[in-house]
């Protein structure tokens, strides 16, 4: 079965293609600005390279989040509607398990740290297995020196990856950073996962966002000045 | 045949129809998150964005349901690309997107304004142009001229508050809850119009628009009077808005030489509004287009019909066009 998936959880902006032989095609880009312009050219860029057509398509992976609002919604409507006029499953994995997965080799426990903005972030913890990495510690919001705090508390071994990891970096101690490659969750990273995991895919409504934070409840006089 | 599924999602309404060739709506879904955002007085952008994501699926569902038809039937899809709130219009332009890509079908981006200016003639084909049209809502008050179908001019428009937004307000400062425009409406036919003169903003001077001041009068003379009967201040507010409404919309039908006036948006539900409106064309010898309630607020078809003269017009949006909270309607400048 052919697995596309898309990650617009941070800012960057990730398609990928995977079949049962494992990756087909992926592109990412970086403009946290643009998430709207950019993933519907993506899906159609990737499925170019991977000369596959999207009815050959069985599931619809995203990242669920935590990670930018905008971004989650620009994602996460693109995957519904993609799973629904495709009538096919779709399955969320949230940001953290998508980075994590991808230093399943890590000889060490592994904070996953994303970059949630107004001085926040929002982290889960998890350990490599035979079978995957094991979620040791579950996902919270918390303030850079809280995460300090928690890591501290786990000793010197973890490694901790993702932006709000590279965001708050002088402020995390002594865990180890992953490198930058390791800042945004790759969609190449959740295709793979997702096939892996086809068997707990859901209706295309089922698919819902983890923004871990309760909406601003401000009106938005202003920002409503161009609604009509 | 060209069968549009159309997608509107630029505030608090998240809708979805069908409209064959522009003018036969073959269903409109319209899912209100009114109730949602009542207890903030108001939409709440972030609020709003979230809801949108949750409903926009099954409203699609539903509208190609209604309409007897599936994504297989669908020639093109539309979607509201501005103005209005960025977060709620991203849910939908990405849907319409996705649905374009998947069903290998062209996507139309549509001007949310225009939708309005198109939904008059959802209703009546017959529409004789020239014409006015004045487009009030919860974020515009404008008069634009109508020369041809697709060809605007806009004459006038608010240079503060919306009339939507003063209703609101008004209704928010007098604890009549939200949304303004209905609750208004009803305590206002109990009440004295005349009761209380409040100000008629920009009176006289050209056709453009200004609200904030009567609602800064409304606070300030219910402040000096806390026993006046509210159902008066409604009225005598309300009164205010549309006075000015309609005194600047004929001044604009004479001032082009209009065949009709039509109008547009949330508070052209107004029943106040829509009454005067009426009259004031019969009196001046031109055709008077009041659409139905539902196609004045915001609502899927009016963004299905335009798609089609985009489509026809301008030929297919690319994907790549990013939705634009502060898109104006395409303004032709002529002298
Ligand atoms: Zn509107």
């Amino acid at each position: 079965m052919i697995v596309l998936a898309l990650d617009t959880a941070t800012p960057q902006v990730g398609v990928a293609l995977a079949g049962p032989e494992g990756p087909l095609a992926s592109l990412h880009v970086r403009d946290a600005r643009r998430h709207g312009e950019l993933l519907a050219p993506s899906v159609e860029a990737v499925c170019r390279m991977a000369g596959i057509d999207l009815h050959e398509v069985g599931l619809i992976a995203a990242d669920v989040g935590p990670g930018l609002f905008t971004g989650l919604r620009v994602g996460l409507s693109t995957a519904k509607a993609l799973a629904s006029a495709l009538e096919v499953p779709a399955l969320g994995c949230t940001s953290t398990e998508i980075l994590a997965a991808a230093h399943a080799g890590a000889d060490r426990p592994v904070a996953a740290v994303v970059d949630i903005r107004r001085g926040e972030v929002a982290w889960a913890c998890y350990e490599p297995s035979a079978t995957g990495m094991i979620e040791v510690r579950a996902l919270e919001r918390a303030v850079p020196a809280a995460l300090a705090a928690a890591l501290a508390e786990m000793g010197d071994g973890v490694l901790a990856v993702g932006d709000g990891a590279q965001r708050y970096a002088g402020e995390l101690g002594k865990a180890a950073l992953g490198g930058a490659l390791a800042a945004h969750p790759s969609a190449a990273v959740l295709a793979g996962m997702a096939a892996a995991r086809a068997g707990q895919a859901g209706p295309a409504a089922a698919l819902s966002p983890c923004y871990l934070r309760d909406a601003d409840v401000r009106i938005g006089w202003q920002q409503a000045a161009g609604r009509g | 045949m060209t069968r549009v599924l159309a997608i509107e999602t630029s505030c608090d309404e998240t809708a979805a129809a069908v409209v064959d060739d522009g003018r036969l709506v073959r269903s409109s879904v319209v899912s209100s998150q009114i109730d949602i955002h009542a207890r903030f007085g108001g939409v709440v952008p972030e609020v709003a964005g979230r809801a949108h994501l949750e409903s926009l699926g099954a409203v699609v569902d539903e509208a190609l349901e209604r309409a007897g038809t599936s994504g297989a039937g669908i020639d093109a899809v539309g979607a509201t690309i501005g103005p209005g709130l960025i977060g709620s219009l991203l849910v939908g332009v990405s849907a319409a997107k996705a649905y374009s890509l998947a069903w290998g079908v062209p996507f139309v981006g549509v001007n949310h304004l225009e939708g309005h200016l198109h939904a008059a003639f959802l209703e009546d084909p017959d529409l004789a142009l020239p014409a006015v049209v004045l487009l009030v809502s919860g974020g515009h008050t404008m008069l634009v001229h109508m020369e041809r179908d697709g060809t605007y001019r806009l004459l006038g428009q608010t240079i503060d508050d919306a009339a939507g937004e003063a209703f609101d307000k008004v209704a928010r400062f007098l604890g009549l809850g939200y949304p303004g425009g209905p609750v208004i409406d009803r305590l206002a036919a109990e009440g004295d119009r005349d009761a209380i003169a409040f100000p008629r903003g920009l009176r006289g001077v050209g056709l453009d628009f200004s609200f904030s001041g009567l609602k800064t009068s409304v606070v300030t003379w219910v402040r000096k009077h806390p026993d006046a009967p509210v159902a008066d201040v409604a009225a005598s507010f309300q009164e205010a808005v549309v006075d000015i409404l309609v005194e600047k919309t004929r001044q604009a039908a004479a001032q082009v030489g209009a065949k009709a006036i039509a109008i547009g948006g949330g508070v052209a539900a107004n029943s106040a509004l829509r009454e005067r409106v009426e009259a004031a064309a019969a009196e001046d010898g031109r055709m008077a287009f009041i659409p139905s309630r539902a196609m004045c607020t915001d609502n899927a078809a009016m963004v299905g019909a335009t798609a089609w003269y985009r489509l026809r017009a301008d030929g297919p949006t690319p994907l790549s066009a990013a939705a634009d909270p502060n898109l104006r309607l395409p303004v032709v400048t002529s002298p």
